[in-house]
């Protein structure tokens, strides 16, 4: 994936290449690649910090996919579900009942990759290792 | 085979003997998968009398009579609802029901054209009425929706098929594939597929290898399948399962991404500049459970994927779907899928990992004493190391690598998507994957992580 500025987005845009970025990232597992996850990890986390560089209103354009669910048919469930699962992971500290309840509907019953990235998500939780900010 | 009408009689009584009506734990059911009890809340009670006499009478004449044969349903049912299966299937024994009738002989076989299932060996009576062929045809399409419930019931409707199958198997009517009913031979077992000799009534092999696939899902389903509702006026399916033709590609099937333009879903970083937004339907949907297109049939696409590893993902993604289904009952989906997947040759080497991905999770002494039957190795499953092999675990003496409690055999596909897993950062530990997160922690701690992970996979109970 390209290195963008993701400074000189829109916090809609930064919404959009979020979603892009989550799609290509469910690929990546999904065909194993995993070279291209680190990437897309790096990629993802830039986008992020540059939404939570606007503080945590704009942080909420992410809201939205909790729920993605877009009726292409070019979007499979396992990607709907990785989008679904980034948002909820960057959401933890700004709609923490939100994001919990995605994360644990993924984990029960979205698409296997998800479904297990999703619970041990709320492990690290649950343990007190991961501490969302 | 049907009795010719020159006996007169059934065969054979008790246990064994030929039957329309057969039970389940789950109901009563008329050749070859009618319900004629239905769910109320935790109660089986039969369907209403009127129905009851039109299944019933539609293969045993108009002499049957419907209050005895409502009484005995209902009978049935009471046992059935004890859990008293033998004292169910005793009460069924003894329904006076008249022979079956010629027309229901006819439709019988007509059904069982169709559907590729054995009629039971019933004494037929009567005879032939002015009812034209296609009439026939036309009633047996209505039974095209009950394939599913057909095939699990075969094996009880057909006592003798019941011995050929394994003790703890559905039987499986490729394995022990059949001349078409109908026919001279019909009821016989014909060679495999494969052999140069082909059914006369061609039954193609996508579509055997459909019903191959659903016999090892229907013992997966919690219950016996769903059936149709019981008012069976409506129309017949638009596409019933053993009138497709063969080499019909599934419809718009979705293109490798490879092939497909750039845009959502695609295999490739986007191009330079900012990334059009893909969707603009997002509005959240608080109780959305995140299931895309529910009503979407299930495609894949009709040549093989040439992309590395795009093979497996099909194959996970439709065993992710034949899971979704089967946790619904969805029957119908079931068979949506088997029927895809059946059309697409490429996807064959996949259907041991995509039943085995259906496992249940497991206590880890299954897990482990699975991994430990000497000398098997079963098509679907790996032998997975709690504690990882490999260079990130250098430090951890062998001895506990390889000592069986840190062998689980779990499912191909869920030990995949382990692997990849420990492979890819994750934020919530900091940006490490996991195999770097877990390095300098105790042989405790890891082998701890490793069951968190097989539980949250869903492979460990």
């Amino acid at each position: 994936m390209t290195k963008l500025d993701y400074s000189e987005m829109s916090n809609e845009q930064l919404a959009d290449a979020f979603i892009e970025i989550s799609l290509c990232q469910a690929d990546a597992i999904g065909l194993g690649k995993q070279r291209k996850m680190r990437e897309l990890f790096d990629e993802l986390r830039a986008l992020k910090e540059a939404l939570r560089e606007r503080g945590p209103e704009a942080r909420k354009v992410l809201v939205p996919l909790l729920s993605y669910s877009p009726r292409s048919p070019s979007v499979f469930k396992d990607q709907a579900a990785q989008v679904r699962l980034n948002a909820a992971r960057e959401l933890l500290a700004v709609v923490p009942e939100q994001a919990r309840a995605t994360l644990e509907d993924l984990a029960r019953r979205g698409p296997s990759a998800q479904s297990g990235r999703a619970g041990m998500c709320l492990q690290f939780l649950d343990d007190g290792v991961f501490k969302p900010t | 085979m049907i009795t010719a009408a020159l006996t007169g009689r059934a065969t054979a009584r008790g246990p064994n003997r030929p039957r329309t009506l057969i039970c389940t734990a789950d109901g009563v059911w008329l050749w070859p998968g009618t319900p004629l009890t239905e769910r109320r809340g935790a109660v089986l009670v039969p369907i209403p009398m009127s129905q009851l006499y039109q299944h019933v009478a539609t293969l045993h004449g108009p002499s049957v009579h419907p209050a005895m044969l409502a009484r005995a349903i209902a009978r049935a049912a009471a046992y059935l609802n004890q859990a008293r299966l033998q004292d169910a299937d005793d009460t069924l024994t003894a329904v006076p029901l008249p022979l079956v009738s010629f027309d229901g002989a006819v439709l019988m076989q007509e059904i069982s054209k169709r559907l590729g299932v054995r009629i039971p060996h019933v004494a037929v009576a009567g005879w032939p009425n002015n009812s034209p062929a296609d009439l026939f045809e036309q009633l047996a399409q209505v039974h095209d929706r009950k394939l599913a419930v057909a095939l699990t019931l075969e094996p009880i409707f057909n006592a003798d098929l019941r011995r050929v199958a394994p003790a703890d198997a559905p039987f499986d009517p490729t394995l022990h594939p059949r001349w078409p009913a109908g026919q001279s031979d019909g009821g016989r077992f014909r060679p495999r597929d494969g052999s140069p000799i082909m059914p006369a009534q061609g039954v193609g092999t996508a579509i055997q290898a459909a019903r191959q696939l659903l016999s090892r899902l229907w013992p997966l389903l919690r219950h016996v399948p769903k059936s149709p509702k019981t008012g069976e006026s409506g129309a017949p399916s638009a596409a019933p399962l053993p009138k497709r033709p063969t080499s019909e590609p599934p419809a718009e099937a979705p293109k490798p991404a490879e092939e497909s333009s750039p845009g959502i879903g695609h295999n490739r970083p986007p191009d330079d500049g900012v990334p059009t937004r893909p969707e603009p339907e997002n509005s959240p949907r608080p109780n959305d459970s995140g299931v895309v297109r529910p009503n979407q049939p299930f495609k894949l696409p009709a040549e093989r994927p040439t992309g590395e590893g795009e093979v497996a993902r099909w194959g996970q993604r439709a065993a992710d779907q034949i899971r979704e289904a089967l946790s619904q009952n969805d029957t119908r989906r079931l068979t949506e899928i088997a029927d895809a997947l059946a059309q697409a040759d490429w996807i064959k080497d996949q259907f041991d990992n995509i039943i085995a991905a259906q496992d249940p999770p497991r206590s880890l002494d299954e897990l482990i004493e699975a991994a430990q039957e000497p000398g098997r190795r079963r098509f679907g499953y790996d032998d997975h190391h709690i504690i990882e092999q490999g260079p990130q675990n250098e430090d951890v003496l062998r001895e506990i690598i390889n000592a069986p409690y840190n062998i689980a055999r779990i499912p191909r596909y869920k030990h995949w998507q382990i692997n990849k897993y420990y492979g890819e950062p994750q934020e919530e530990s900091g940006g490490l994957t996991p195999r770097e997160y877990l390095k300098n922690k105790s042989v405790q701690e890891r082998y701890a992580f490793g069951l968190g992970v097989l539980r949250k996979f869903g492979v460990l109970k």
